[in-house]
C-alpha cells in the first residue's frame, strides 16, 4: 500500500483585495474519503480549484508526497458537468486518455471499464443529450476516473439531481471508492451526504475559507442506507449544523 | 469583430494595419511605381481626386439621386411590408395561401427581378425602385409574419382573460411584441435596399445621369476611368456606412426593448 | 432572423399547393383570353416551353453551370478562410482589433460595386466574379466563428485543462467542435450571399456573350424577352432553393448531437 500525504496551504485574494480563502492548512490522507462542507460562498469551490491546479493560490504551495506517475495527479469531477456534447459517452470517458497519447483500442478498453464500473454499460455510443442527469453525472465520474488520477476531486456533483437519484449516486460513489481505492475530496452543502460519505469532515468558514473544524467521521463502514437513521448518524450531522451555523450569523444577514 | 458596424474606435492602435496598408499602396503606387498609375491610381490621386469631385458638386448630385431612389424604395417597400406582414401572420387563412408564394420566391436574388421591371417600365429610375422596394418588402413581410405569428401565446391568453377584444389584443399584445422583430426587419430592408439600388443602378449605365452605384459602373467601364472608380467607392462606402449604421443603432435600441418586454 | 419562416418545411400545405395551382392556372387564362398583354407578363405555358426548349437544345445548362460553380468556389474560398481568420481573430485579441478595422472599412460597401474596378484590372472572366462573390460572403463565415468561440461555456475549456490538454490540444479538441454549430450557421448565410452576389455580379457585366443566370436574365430583360426572363428566374428559384436545401441537410447530419433537451 501506498501510503501518500498532501499538504496544502492556502491564501487568495480576488481583484480588491479581499481573501477568499485562507490561510488554510489540510492534510489529505492516501485512501481517505475526505469530505468538505460550508455555506455557498465560502470558497469550496475554490479550494477544489486550487487544488486541481486550475487556478493558482496567491500565497502558499499545494505539496503531493508520494507521487506515483508524472501525469496530473487530481482530477476534477465539475459542478456543471462539463460533459462535451459533440462526443458520445466513450469518447468523453477516453478523453484524458487520448490527450496522454493512448493508443485508441487502449484507450476504449480502458473506458469501458470505468463505463461498466459507474453502471453506464450498453450506453457507450450514446450523446450527452440522450442521457438523464444521473446518468450524466456517471460519465462524467468515470471520466475522471479513468485518468486514474491519484486524487478525485468532486465539486457538488450531485447538486442538480433529484433526491432519490442523490441517495442512489452517493452509494455508488461509496462502491465506487471501496472497489478503487482512490483517495476523494469531495465539497459539498449538504451535511447529511459529507457525514454519510466522508471518513472526515472538515467545516469551512466563510469570507475568508478557513478551517473551522475537523470532524471524523466515527460511523463504521461499510455503510448503508440504514447507517442514515442512526443516532451517530444524527449526532454527528448536528455538530456540523451548529458549527455551520455559528458562522451563518456573520455572513448574509439572518434570512 | 463584435459590435462591428457600430462600435466607435476603443483605441487609435486599432487604427495600424490599416494605416500601413495605405502607405504601402501608397509606396506601391506613387513611390516605386510598381504598379502603373492608370491602372492602379496610389491613395494621394484617389483622396485628391475625391475632393475635387465633392468640390464640383458631383458628389453630393449623385448621393442625392441615388438617395432619393433608396428612401422610395424603403418606404414603399417598408410600408407595403409591415401591412402585408401583419395580414398574413394574423390570418392563418391567408398565410397558409401566400406560403408557397413566399417560399418560392425566397431563394431568388432580389436583384434578378431587375431583368422583369426592366420589360415592364424600360431602363428608368421606376425600375430600380421598383427593385429596391420589393428587396424591402420581402425581408420586412418576413419578420413582420414571424413577428405578429411568434407572439407568446400565454400574453395573448392573459389578454383575452381580461376581456380584451381581437382589435386591442392587436394593439396593445400583439404590436409591441411584434416590433422588435419588425424593427430588425427593417434593418434588413435598409441593408438590402440599399445593395440591391446601387447593384441596379450599375446595370446598363448609359441612360442614368447621376447616382452613386452608376458613378462607379461609368468611371469604369465608360471611362476607363480607375481613379474616378475608386474614389466613387469610397463614397459609396461613406454614405454605405452612414446609413447602415444608423439601421443598427434603430435594431440595437429594438432589441433592448424586446428584452424589456421579455421581462 | 427569419429562422422561423426560413425552416424548410417537413410537410407540405395542401390548401397553399391548392392556391399555387389556382394561380397559375389564372394567369394562363388571363393570358390565353388576351386580358393581360403576354409582351409583358408572359404565361405560364409560353414560360415552360421556352424553360424545355432551353434545356432540350442545352442552351441553358452553361449558364446554370457557371453561375453554380462560381457560387460554389466563392463560397469554398469564403468558407476556408472565413474560418482561419476567425479563429485567429477569436484567440488573439490584436490580430481582432487590426482585422476588425479593415474588414469594417469594406463592410457597407456593397460589394458588387467592386465588379467594374476588378474587371479592369482582372478582365472580363470568371475572376471578378468570384472574388466579389467570395469576400461577400466572407463576412457571415468570419463573424459566426468569431461569436461562436467567444461563447463556448468557459467550463468546457476547463475541463479539458484538467483532463490534461495542452493550448493547441484545447483549440483542436474542443474550441473547434464546440464552434460547430456557429461555423454552420454562418456557412449557410454564406452560401446564400455568395450565390446572391455573384448574379448580381453577372447581372453587371452585361457584355454580349456572357454567361451567367444573372446575365441571362438581365439581357434578355433588355431584349424583352419575357419568357425567357421568367424561365431565368424560375431557374434560379430551382438553383438557389437546392443551394439552401442541401446547406441545411447537411447542417442536420452534422450535429446529430447538438438536440438539446427541452
Amino acid at each position: 500500500m501506498i501510503r501518500g500525504m498532501s499538504k496544502f496551504f492556502v491564501d487568495r485574494e480576488s481583484n480588491s483585495p479581499f481573501a477568499a480563502l485562507g490561510p488554510i492548512d489540510l492534510e489529505v490522507y492516501d485512501g481517505e474519503f475526505l469530505c468538505i462542507v460550508g455555506a455557498s460562498g465560502c470558497g469550496k469551490s475554490t479550494l477544489l480549484n486550487i487544488i486541481s491546479g486550475l487556478e493558482k493560490p496567491t500565497e502558499g504551495v499545494i505539496v503531493f508526497t508520494n507521487r506515483k506517475t508524472k501525469n496530473r495527479p487530481t482530477n476534477l469531477v465539475f459542478q456543471e458537468l462539463a460533459l462535451f456534447p459533440w462526443r458520445t459517452v466513450i469518447d468523453n470517458v477516453r478523453f484524458g486518455l487520448e490527450i496522454r497519447g493512448v493508443s485508441k483500442e487502449e484507450s476504449i478498453k480502458i473506458a469501458k471499464k470505468y463505463i461498466r464500473m459507474v453502471g453506464l454499460e450498453g450506453f457507450e455510443r450514446k450523446f450527452p443529450y440522450e442521457l438523464s442527469g444521473g446518468m450524466k453525472q456517471r460519465v462524467a465520474l468515470a471520466r475522471a476516473l479513468a485518468n486514474d488520477p491519484e486524487i478525485l476531486l468532486m465539486d457538488e456533483p450531485f447538486a442538480s439531481v433529484d433526491y432519490q437519484t442523490r441517495l442512489r449516486l452517493q452509494s455508488e460513489v461509496l462502491r465506487i471508492w471501496e472497489t478503487t481505492k482512490k483517495t476523494i475530496v469531495f465539497v459539498t452543502h449538504n451535511i447529511e451526504e459529507a457525514v454519510f460519505l466522508g471518513d472526515r469532515v472538515v467545516v469551512l468558514t466563510p469570507r475568508p475559507g478557513r478551517v473551522k473544524k475537523t470532524i471524523p467521521i466515527t460511523i463504521p463502514r461499510p455503510r448503508f442506507e440504514e447507517s442514515r437513521f442512526k443516532e451517530d448518524f444524527f449526532h454527528l450531522c448536528g455538530t456540523i449544523q451548529m458549527l455551520l451555523k455559528e458562522d451563518l450569523q456573520y455572513s448574509e444577514g439572518s434570512v | 469583430m463584435t459590435g462591428l458596424p457600430r462600435k466607435l474606435l476603443t483605441r487609435s492602435t486599432d487604427f495600424i494595419l490599416l494605416i500601413v496598408i495605405i502607405i504601402v499602396w501608397e509606396i506601391v503606387t506613387s513611390g516605386l511605381r510598381i504598379i502603373p498609375a492608370y491602372l492602379f491610381p496610389s491613395f494621394s490621386q484617389v483622396v485628391s481626386r475625391l475632393s475635387s469631385e465633392v468640390v464640383s458638386g458631383k458628389v453630393l448630385l449623385a448621393a442625392a439621386f441615388s438617395l432619393y431612389r433608396f428612401s422610395t424604395s424603403l418606404m414603399i417597400g417598408v410600408f407595403g411590408g409591415i401591412l402585408v406582414g401583419w395580414i398574413l401572420g394574423w390570418y392563418k387563412l391567408a398565410y397558409r395561401i401566400a406560403a408557397p408564394l413566399i417560399y418560392s420566391l425566397y431563394p431568388i436574388p432580389m436583384i434578378s427581378l431587375y431583368g422583369l421591371f426592366i420589360i415592364w417600365v424600360g431602363l428608368t429610375d421606376q425600375a430600380i425602385i421598383a427593385v429596391g422596394a420589393v428587396t424591402a418588402f420581402f425581408q420586412v413581410l418576413l419578420n413582420t409574419i414571424t413577428g405578429v405569428k411568434d407572439v407568446d401565446p400565454i400574453l395573448v391568453r392573459a389578454a383575452r382573460d381580461y376581456g380584451a377584444n381581437d382589435r386591442q389584443i392587436a394593439v396593445k399584445v400583439v404590436f409591441p411584441s411584434a416590433v422588435p422583430l419588425i424593427v430588425a426587419g427593417f434593418k434588413l430592408a435598409v441593408i438590402g435596399a440599399f445593395i440591391v439600388d446601387v447593384t441596379a443602378e450599375m446595370i446598363f449605365t448609359p441612360p442614368y445621369s447621376s447616382g452613386l452605384g452608376w458613378s462607379v459602373a461609368f468611371y469604369a467601364f465608360i471611362q476607363n476611368d480607375p481613379a474616378g472608380t475608386l474614389s466613387a467607392l469610397l463614397v459609396l462606402a461613406i454614405v454605405g456606412g452612414v446609413i447602415i449604421n444608423f439601421a443598427e443603432y434603430l435594431d440595437k435600441k429594438a432589441a433592448r426593448w424586446r428584452r424589456a418586454i421579455k421581462e | 432572423m427569419n429562422r422561423n419562416l426560413t425552416r424548410i418545411p417537413s410537410y407540405i400545405d395542401p390548401l397553399g399547393s391548392l392556391a399555387f395551382v389556382i394561380v397559375v392556372l389564372l394567369w394562363e387564362s388571363l393570358s390565353t383570353w388576351g386580358l393581360i398583354d403576354v409582351k409583358f407578363f408572359s404565361s405560364p405555358s409560353a414560360i415552360g416551353s421556352t424553360l424545355y426548349l432551353l434545356l432540350a437544345s442545352g442552351k441553358l445548362w452553361p449558364h446554370v453551370y457557371t453561375t453554380l460553380y462560381r457560387s460554389l468556389l466563392a463560397f469554398t474560398l469564403a468558407g476556408v478562410l472565413g474560418i482561419l481568420v476567425g479563429l485567429l481573430m477569436a484567440l488573439y485579441r490584436q490580430i481582432d482589433r487590426q482585422l476588425s478595422v479593415v474588414f469594417g472599412v469594406f463592410y457597407p460597401l456593397p460589394k458588387v460595386a467592386l465588379v467594374p474596378i476588378l474587371m479592369l484590372w482582372l478582365g472580363l472572366g470568371d475572376a471578378p466574379v468570384i472574388t466579389v462573390g467570395a469576400i461577400s460572403a466572407l463576412y457571415p463565415v468570419l463573424l459566426n466563428m468569431i461569436a461562436g468561440v467567444r461563447r463556448i461555456d468557459a467550463t468546457l475549456v476547463r475541463a479539458a485543462m484538467d483532463l490534461g490538454a495542452n493550448y493547441s490540444q484545447i483549440v483542436v479538441k474542443v474550441i473547434i467542435p464546440a464552434s460547430t454549430p456557429a461555423i454552420l450557421a454562418g456557412l449557410k448565410l454564406a452560401i446564400a450571399q455568395s450565390f446572391i452576389t455573384v448574379v448580381a455580379s453577372e447581372m453587371i457585366s452585361f457584355a454580349p456573350g456572357g454567361v451567367g443566370l444573372g446575365w441571362l436574365v438581365t439581357s434578355r430583360g433588355y431584349e424583352g424577352d419575357v419568357s425567357t426572363v421568367f424561365a431565368g428566374l424560375v431557374s434560379l428559384a430551382i438553383v438557389g432553393g437546392s443551394l439552401l436545401l442541401l446547406a441545411d441537410r447537411f447542417e442536420k447530419k452534422l450535429l446529430r448531437w447538438r438536440r438539446e433537451e427541452r
